[in-house]
Protein backbone atom coordinates (compact mmCIF):
# COMPACT_ATOMS: atom_id res chain seq x y z
CA UNK A 1 0.00 0.00 0.00
CA UNK A 2 1.68 3.45 -1.00
CA UNK A 3 2.11 6.26 1.68
CA UNK A 4 -0.33 9.23 1.84
CA UNK A 5 0.54 12.27 2.85
CA UNK A 6 -2.62 14.84 3.43
CA UNK A 7 -1.55 18.19 2.35
CA UNK A 8 -2.47 21.77 4.36
CA UNK A 9 -2.80 24.47 1.84
CA UNK A 10 0.23 26.22 3.35
CA UNK A 11 2.38 23.88 2.51
CA UNK A 12 1.79 23.69 -1.26
CA UNK A 13 1.77 27.75 -1.72
CA UNK A 14 5.30 27.77 0.01
CA UNK A 15 6.68 24.69 -2.76
CA UNK A 16 4.18 27.05 -5.28
CA UNK A 17 6.11 30.22 -4.50
CA UNK A 18 9.21 28.85 -4.69
CA UNK A 19 8.98 27.18 -7.75
CA UNK A 20 9.05 23.74 -6.26
CA UNK A 21 6.14 21.94 -7.36
CA UNK A 22 7.55 19.74 -9.28
CA UNK A 23 8.92 17.98 -6.72
CA UNK A 24 5.92 16.72 -5.50
CA UNK A 25 5.00 15.61 -9.07
CA UNK A 26 8.50 13.26 -8.97
CA UNK A 27 7.70 12.11 -5.37
CA UNK A 28 4.21 11.33 -6.42
CA UNK A 29 5.82 8.47 -7.68
CA UNK A 30 5.86 7.00 -4.21
CA UNK A 31 3.50 8.21 -2.65
CA UNK A 32 0.17 10.00 -2.74
CA UNK A 33 -0.23 13.38 -1.95
CA UNK A 34 -4.10 14.04 -0.88
CA UNK A 35 -5.85 17.54 -0.20
CA UNK A 36 -9.21 17.82 1.10
CA UNK A 37 -12.04 19.86 -0.44
CA UNK A 38 -11.75 22.88 1.09
CA UNK A 39 -8.10 22.68 0.74
CA UNK A 40 -8.81 22.49 -2.87
CA UNK A 41 -10.90 25.49 -2.20
CA UNK A 42 -7.98 27.41 -0.68
CA UNK A 43 -5.53 26.86 -3.40
CA UNK A 44 -7.39 26.72 -6.79
CA UNK A 45 -11.08 28.55 -6.51
CA UNK A 46 -10.59 31.20 -3.73
CA UNK A 47 -7.44 32.64 -5.10
CA UNK A 48 -9.30 32.73 -8.46
CA UNK A 49 -12.10 34.49 -7.33
CA UNK A 50 -9.65 36.70 -6.06
CA UNK A 51 -7.80 37.52 -9.36
CA UNK A 52 -4.50 36.92 -7.44
CA UNK A 53 -1.89 35.12 -7.80
CA UNK A 54 -3.04 33.17 -10.67
CA UNK A 55 -0.65 31.19 -12.00
CA UNK A 56 -0.33 28.99 -8.80
CA UNK A 57 -4.07 28.22 -9.18
CA UNK A 58 -3.71 26.77 -12.94
CA UNK A 59 -0.69 25.16 -11.66
CA UNK A 60 -3.16 23.36 -9.05
CA UNK A 61 -5.88 22.10 -10.72
CA UNK A 62 -3.15 20.48 -13.35
CA UNK A 63 -2.20 18.84 -10.92
CA UNK A 64 -5.63 17.83 -9.62
CA UNK A 65 -6.46 16.85 -13.40
CA UNK A 66 -3.46 14.86 -13.91
CA UNK A 67 -3.72 12.93 -10.28
CA UNK A 68 -0.48 14.37 -8.36
CA UNK A 69 -2.96 15.88 -6.14
CA UNK A 70 -6.05 13.62 -5.13
CA UNK A 71 -8.82 15.23 -3.81
CA UNK A 72 -10.42 13.64 -0.94
CA UNK A 73 -13.38 14.42 1.39
CA UNK A 74 -13.00 13.81 4.87
CA UNK A 75 -15.24 12.55 7.59
CA UNK A 76 -17.85 15.24 8.72
CA UNK A 77 -18.39 14.11 12.15
CA UNK A 78 -14.83 13.76 12.78
CA UNK A 79 -13.71 17.48 11.64
CA UNK A 80 -16.89 18.94 13.93
CA UNK A 81 -15.48 17.01 16.71
CA UNK A 82 -11.96 18.31 15.98
CA UNK A 83 -13.00 21.95 15.17
CA UNK A 84 -15.33 21.63 18.56
CA UNK A 85 -12.31 20.26 20.67
CA UNK A 86 -9.67 22.74 19.17
CA UNK A 87 -11.51 25.74 19.57
CA UNK A 88 -12.42 25.13 23.78
CA UNK A 89 -9.11 24.27 24.70
CA UNK A 90 -7.95 27.32 24.77
CA UNK A 91 -9.25 30.30 26.96
CA UNK A 92 -8.25 33.81 27.33
CA UNK A 93 -10.19 35.89 29.98
CA UNK A 94 -13.03 33.83 29.66
CA UNK A 95 -13.34 33.56 26.42
CA UNK A 96 -12.78 30.33 24.48
CA UNK A 97 -10.07 31.23 21.63
CA UNK A 98 -11.00 30.18 17.92
CA UNK A 99 -7.86 29.20 17.11
CA UNK A 100 -8.31 26.76 13.49
CA UNK A 101 -10.68 26.94 11.06
CA UNK A 102 -12.41 24.41 8.76
CA UNK A 103 -9.70 23.64 6.39
CA UNK A 104 -6.60 22.60 8.96
CA UNK A 105 -9.85 20.47 10.57
CA UNK A 106 -10.41 18.47 7.21
CA UNK A 107 -6.87 17.70 6.97
CA UNK A 108 -6.45 16.90 10.62
CA UNK A 109 -9.36 14.41 9.86
CA UNK A 110 -8.34 12.87 6.82
CA UNK A 111 -4.27 12.26 8.86
CA UNK A 112 -6.00 10.58 12.07
CA UNK A 113 -7.04 7.88 9.54
CA UNK A 114 -3.39 7.26 8.29
CA UNK A 115 -1.03 9.37 7.05
CA UNK A 116 1.16 12.13 6.91
CA UNK A 117 0.45 15.66 7.60
CA UNK A 118 2.26 17.89 5.16
CA UNK A 119 1.77 21.31 6.91
CA UNK A 120 4.40 24.24 7.05
CA UNK A 121 2.42 26.69 9.18
CA UNK A 122 3.07 26.41 12.90
CA UNK A 123 -0.16 26.94 14.69
CA UNK A 124 -1.83 23.22 14.37
CA UNK A 125 1.53 21.81 14.16
CA UNK A 126 2.09 23.24 17.96
CA UNK A 127 -1.88 22.00 18.74
CA UNK A 128 -1.07 18.54 17.65
CA UNK A 129 2.77 17.88 18.58
CA UNK A 130 3.59 20.10 21.53
CA UNK A 131 -0.01 21.63 22.98
CA UNK A 132 1.69 23.51 26.25
CA UNK A 133 4.21 25.42 23.42
CA UNK A 134 0.93 26.99 21.86
CA UNK A 135 -0.29 27.91 25.05
CA UNK A 136 3.05 29.70 25.95
CA UNK A 137 2.66 31.71 22.83
CA UNK A 138 -0.44 32.58 22.91
CA UNK A 139 0.49 33.86 26.36
CA UNK A 140 3.44 35.49 25.40
CA UNK A 141 2.25 37.09 22.32
CA UNK A 142 -1.25 37.95 23.63
CA UNK A 143 0.43 39.45 26.88
CA UNK A 144 -2.62 37.84 28.74
CA UNK A 145 -3.26 34.49 30.90
CA UNK A 146 -4.00 31.74 28.77
CA UNK A 147 -5.49 28.54 30.38
CA UNK A 148 -5.97 25.13 28.87
CA UNK A 149 -8.81 22.69 29.58
CA UNK A 150 -7.19 19.23 30.10
CA UNK A 151 -9.66 17.84 29.51
CA UNK A 152 -10.11 19.05 25.92
CA UNK A 153 -6.44 18.53 25.25
CA UNK A 154 -6.69 14.28 25.93
CA UNK A 155 -9.72 14.32 23.82
CA UNK A 156 -7.87 16.37 20.72
CA UNK A 157 -5.04 14.05 21.21
CA UNK A 158 -7.03 10.65 20.43
CA UNK A 159 -7.38 12.67 16.94
CA UNK A 160 -3.46 13.17 16.70
CA UNK A 161 -2.50 9.54 17.91
CA UNK A 162 -1.09 8.00 14.52
CA UNK A 163 -0.02 11.61 13.08
CA UNK A 164 3.29 12.27 12.30
CA UNK A 165 4.31 15.59 11.06
CA UNK A 166 6.54 17.04 7.40
CA UNK A 167 6.98 20.35 6.27
CA UNK A 168 8.10 21.50 3.07
CA UNK A 169 11.33 21.38 4.09
CA UNK A 170 11.52 17.59 4.54
CA UNK A 171 10.42 17.55 1.23
CA UNK A 172 13.00 19.18 0.23
CA UNK A 173 15.46 17.29 2.16
CA UNK A 174 14.37 14.03 0.57
CA UNK A 175 14.58 15.37 -2.87
CA UNK A 176 18.23 16.21 -2.16
CA UNK A 177 18.89 12.81 -1.21
CA UNK A 178 17.04 11.56 -3.77
CA UNK A 179 19.03 13.50 -6.55
CA UNK A 180 15.68 15.40 -7.34
CA UNK A 181 16.69 18.84 -6.55
CA UNK A 182 19.66 18.72 -9.26
CA UNK A 183 17.20 18.24 -12.04
CA UNK A 184 15.59 21.46 -11.34
CA UNK A 185 17.91 23.81 -10.09
CA UNK A 186 21.34 24.01 -11.52
CA UNK A 187 24.69 24.31 -9.06
CA UNK A 188 26.83 23.21 -6.40
CA UNK A 189 24.41 20.23 -4.78
CA UNK A 190 24.55 21.69 -1.05
CA UNK A 191 24.70 25.33 -2.62
CA UNK A 192 21.35 24.42 -3.50
CA UNK A 193 19.95 22.59 -1.01
CA UNK A 194 21.07 26.21 1.11
CA UNK A 195 19.64 28.22 -1.07
CA UNK A 196 16.44 25.99 -1.11
CA UNK A 197 15.53 25.81 2.39
CA UNK A 198 16.38 29.82 2.76
CA UNK A 199 14.35 30.23 0.24
CA UNK A 200 11.43 28.03 1.55
CA UNK A 201 12.53 29.99 5.07
CA UNK A 202 11.83 33.15 3.72
CA UNK A 203 8.49 32.54 2.17
CA UNK A 204 6.64 31.34 4.93
CA UNK A 205 7.72 27.98 5.78
CA UNK A 206 8.28 28.00 9.61
CA UNK A 207 11.40 26.96 9.67
CA UNK A 208 13.84 28.68 12.09
CA UNK A 209 17.73 29.53 11.48
CA UNK A 210 18.64 27.01 14.06
CA UNK A 211 16.67 24.53 11.84
CA UNK A 212 18.45 25.37 8.52
CA UNK A 213 21.61 24.79 10.28
CA UNK A 214 19.94 21.60 11.61
CA UNK A 215 19.75 20.38 8.39
CA UNK A 216 22.85 21.07 6.79
CA UNK A 217 24.40 19.05 9.52
CA UNK A 218 22.35 16.21 9.14
CA UNK A 219 22.35 15.76 5.25
CA UNK A 220 26.04 16.66 5.34
CA UNK B 1 -11.52 51.85 20.32
CA UNK B 2 -13.46 54.18 17.82
CA UNK B 3 -13.70 57.54 20.30
CA UNK B 4 -9.85 56.84 20.31
CA UNK B 5 -9.91 56.60 16.54
CA UNK B 6 -12.10 59.70 16.36
CA UNK B 7 -10.29 61.81 18.15
CA UNK B 8 -6.59 60.26 16.54
CA UNK B 9 -8.68 61.71 13.25
CA UNK B 10 -9.09 64.49 13.99
CA UNK B 11 -5.39 65.35 15.65
CA UNK B 12 -3.68 63.53 12.40
CA UNK B 13 -2.58 61.81 14.65
CA UNK B 14 -0.56 58.81 12.92
CA UNK B 15 1.33 57.27 15.92
CA UNK B 16 -2.01 57.11 17.50
CA UNK B 17 -4.16 55.24 15.07
CA UNK B 18 -1.26 52.74 14.81
CA UNK B 19 -1.25 52.43 18.73
CA UNK B 20 -5.20 52.10 18.73
CA UNK B 21 -4.88 49.26 15.75
CA UNK B 22 -2.33 47.43 17.38
CA UNK B 23 -4.37 47.19 20.67
CA UNK B 24 -7.74 46.56 18.41
CA UNK B 25 -5.91 43.73 16.83
CA UNK B 26 -4.78 41.95 20.26
CA UNK B 27 -8.66 42.69 21.61
CA UNK B 28 -9.44 40.37 18.21
CA UNK B 29 -7.31 37.63 18.83
CA UNK B 30 -8.95 36.70 21.77
CA UNK B 31 -12.48 38.34 20.83
CA UNK B 32 -12.48 37.61 16.85
CA UNK B 33 -15.05 40.41 16.17
CA UNK B 34 -15.51 41.71 13.25
CA UNK B 35 -15.79 45.43 13.87
CA UNK B 36 -12.68 45.16 16.20
CA UNK B 37 -11.07 43.57 13.14
CA UNK B 38 -12.22 46.49 11.01
CA UNK B 39 -11.02 49.07 13.81
CA UNK B 40 -7.68 47.72 13.78
CA UNK B 41 -7.48 47.76 9.93
CA UNK B 42 -8.64 51.19 9.07
CA UNK B 43 -7.12 52.40 11.56
CA UNK B 44 -3.60 51.11 10.47
CA UNK B 45 -4.56 52.20 6.89
CA UNK B 46 -5.10 55.47 8.20
CA UNK B 47 -2.52 55.68 9.80
CA UNK B 48 -0.16 55.13 6.52
CA UNK B 49 -2.29 57.45 4.74
CA UNK B 50 -1.28 60.40 7.65
CA UNK B 51 2.63 59.47 7.12
CA UNK B 52 3.44 59.23 3.59
CA UNK B 53 4.10 61.93 2.09
CA UNK B 54 2.55 60.93 -1.43
CA UNK B 55 -0.73 61.20 0.65
CA UNK B 56 0.11 64.65 2.18
CA UNK B 57 -2.11 66.92 -0.87
CA UNK B 58 -5.32 64.80 0.58
CA UNK B 59 -8.11 67.45 1.54
CA UNK B 60 -10.13 67.82 4.54
CA UNK B 61 -13.17 66.62 2.63
CA UNK B 62 -11.57 63.02 2.89
CA UNK B 63 -11.12 63.39 6.66
CA UNK B 64 -14.38 64.97 7.23
CA UNK B 65 -15.97 62.31 5.79
CA UNK B 66 -14.06 59.57 7.62
CA UNK B 67 -14.78 61.65 11.18
CA UNK B 68 -18.59 61.96 10.18
CA UNK B 69 -18.79 57.94 9.90
CA UNK B 70 -16.54 57.10 12.95
CA UNK B 71 -19.31 59.41 14.55
CA UNK B 72 -21.67 57.26 13.44
CA UNK B 73 -19.92 53.82 13.99
CA UNK B 74 -20.09 55.25 17.88
CA UNK B 75 -23.78 56.06 17.91
CA UNK B 76 -24.28 52.39 17.05
CA UNK B 77 -26.14 49.88 16.82
CA UNK B 78 -24.50 47.40 16.08
CA UNK B 79 -25.25 46.76 12.75
CA UNK B 80 -24.77 50.68 11.77
CA UNK B 81 -21.34 50.77 13.39
CA UNK B 82 -20.07 47.87 11.14
CA UNK B 83 -21.84 49.63 8.02
CA UNK B 84 -19.77 53.01 8.72
CA UNK B 85 -16.28 50.84 9.42
CA UNK B 86 -16.87 49.27 6.16
CA UNK B 87 -17.48 52.82 4.39
CA UNK B 88 -14.30 54.03 6.08
CA UNK B 89 -12.57 51.00 4.70
CA UNK B 90 -13.85 51.87 1.17
CA UNK B 91 -13.10 55.40 1.12
CA UNK B 92 -9.10 54.50 1.93
CA UNK B 93 -9.33 52.35 -1.01
CA UNK B 94 -10.86 54.63 -3.39
CA UNK B 95 -8.15 57.18 -1.95
CA UNK B 96 -6.09 54.87 -2.82
CA UNK B 97 -7.39 54.01 -6.14
CA UNK B 98 -6.23 57.92 -6.96
CA UNK B 99 -3.37 59.01 -4.90
CA UNK B 100 -1.68 55.35 -4.46
CA UNK B 101 2.02 54.82 -6.03
CA UNK B 102 2.01 51.44 -6.03
CA UNK B 103 -0.78 48.63 -7.21
CA UNK B 104 -1.33 46.65 -3.96
CA UNK B 105 -3.98 49.09 -1.99
CA UNK B 106 -2.97 50.36 1.79
CA UNK B 107 -6.00 48.26 2.69
CA UNK B 108 -4.74 45.37 1.20
CA UNK B 109 -1.03 45.59 2.95
CA UNK B 110 -2.89 46.35 6.17
CA UNK B 111 -4.96 43.00 5.90
CA UNK B 112 -1.74 41.19 5.46
CA UNK B 113 0.03 42.76 8.33
CA UNK B 114 -3.12 42.03 10.77
CA UNK B 115 -3.03 38.89 9.54
CA UNK B 116 0.51 38.05 9.94
CA UNK B 117 0.19 40.20 13.51
CA UNK B 118 -2.72 37.33 14.34
CA UNK B 119 -0.19 34.43 13.07
CA UNK B 120 2.33 36.05 15.42
CA UNK B 121 -0.15 35.72 18.22
CA UNK B 122 -1.29 32.18 17.61
CA UNK B 123 -3.97 32.08 15.62
CA UNK B 124 -3.59 29.73 12.31
CA UNK B 125 -2.93 30.87 9.05
CA UNK B 126 -6.57 30.72 8.25
CA UNK B 127 -8.10 31.75 11.24
CA UNK B 128 -6.06 34.99 10.53
CA UNK B 129 -6.37 34.85 6.77
CA UNK B 130 -10.18 34.66 7.76
CA UNK B 131 -10.63 37.39 10.04
CA UNK B 132 -8.70 40.22 7.74
CA UNK B 133 -9.64 39.14 4.68
CA UNK B 134 -6.00 38.44 3.92
CA UNK B 135 -4.64 36.51 0.67
CA UNK B 136 -2.86 33.58 3.09
CA UNK B 137 -0.38 33.42 0.04
CA UNK B 138 0.93 37.43 0.62
CA UNK B 139 0.85 36.81 4.53
CA UNK B 140 3.19 33.66 4.40
CA UNK B 141 5.20 35.86 2.19
CA UNK B 142 5.28 38.50 5.21
CA UNK B 143 5.81 36.35 7.38
CA UNK B 144 9.16 34.70 6.07
CA UNK B 145 10.50 38.35 6.08
CA UNK B 146 9.95 38.88 9.69
CA UNK B 147 11.41 36.45 12.43
CA UNK B 148 7.85 35.08 13.48
CA UNK B 149 9.37 31.66 12.95
CA UNK B 150 12.29 31.95 15.16
CA UNK B 151 9.69 30.38 17.73
CA UNK B 152 9.11 27.37 16.05
CA UNK B 153 9.77 24.44 18.59
CA UNK B 154 12.88 22.25 18.96
CA UNK B 155 14.40 19.14 18.69
CA UNK B 156 12.23 17.34 16.04
CA UNK B 157 13.83 18.02 12.55
CA UNK B 158 15.63 14.66 13.17
CA UNK B 159 11.94 12.94 13.65
CA UNK B 160 10.83 14.63 10.75
CA UNK B 161 14.11 13.38 8.31
CA UNK B 162 13.11 10.48 9.31
CA UNK B 163 9.04 10.51 8.78
CA UNK B 164 9.86 12.29 5.41
CA UNK B 165 12.52 9.14 4.69
CA UNK B 166 10.46 6.36 5.18
CA UNK B 167 7.45 7.71 3.67
CA UNK B 168 9.05 8.18 0.38
CA UNK B 169 11.13 5.24 0.42
CA UNK B 170 11.15 3.12 -2.48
Amino acid sequence: MRNRIICDSSSLISLSMNCMLPLIVELSEVADFIITKTVRDEIIDKPKRMGQHMMAPLYFTALVKCGVLKVEEADEKKVAGILDLSNSMYYARHHALTIIQRGEAEALALASEGGTLLIDERTLRFMIETPKDLMSLLQFRMHRDVTMNEEKRKLFQKYCENISIIRSSEIVAVAYEKGILGKYFEGERREVLEACLYSLKSRGCSLSMDDIDDYLRMLG
Amino acid sequence: MIDRSLEAVEKRDAMALRTISADANSEAATEGHRELILVALVDYALSKVLSKIHYQQVDDTFYAKIIKNFKDAKAGPKTETLKNLEAIEDFVMKLDESEGNFQDNVMDKARIKKAANLYEKGLSLRRAADLTGADPAQVLEYVGGSKIHEFSGKGQNATRLKTAREVFSS
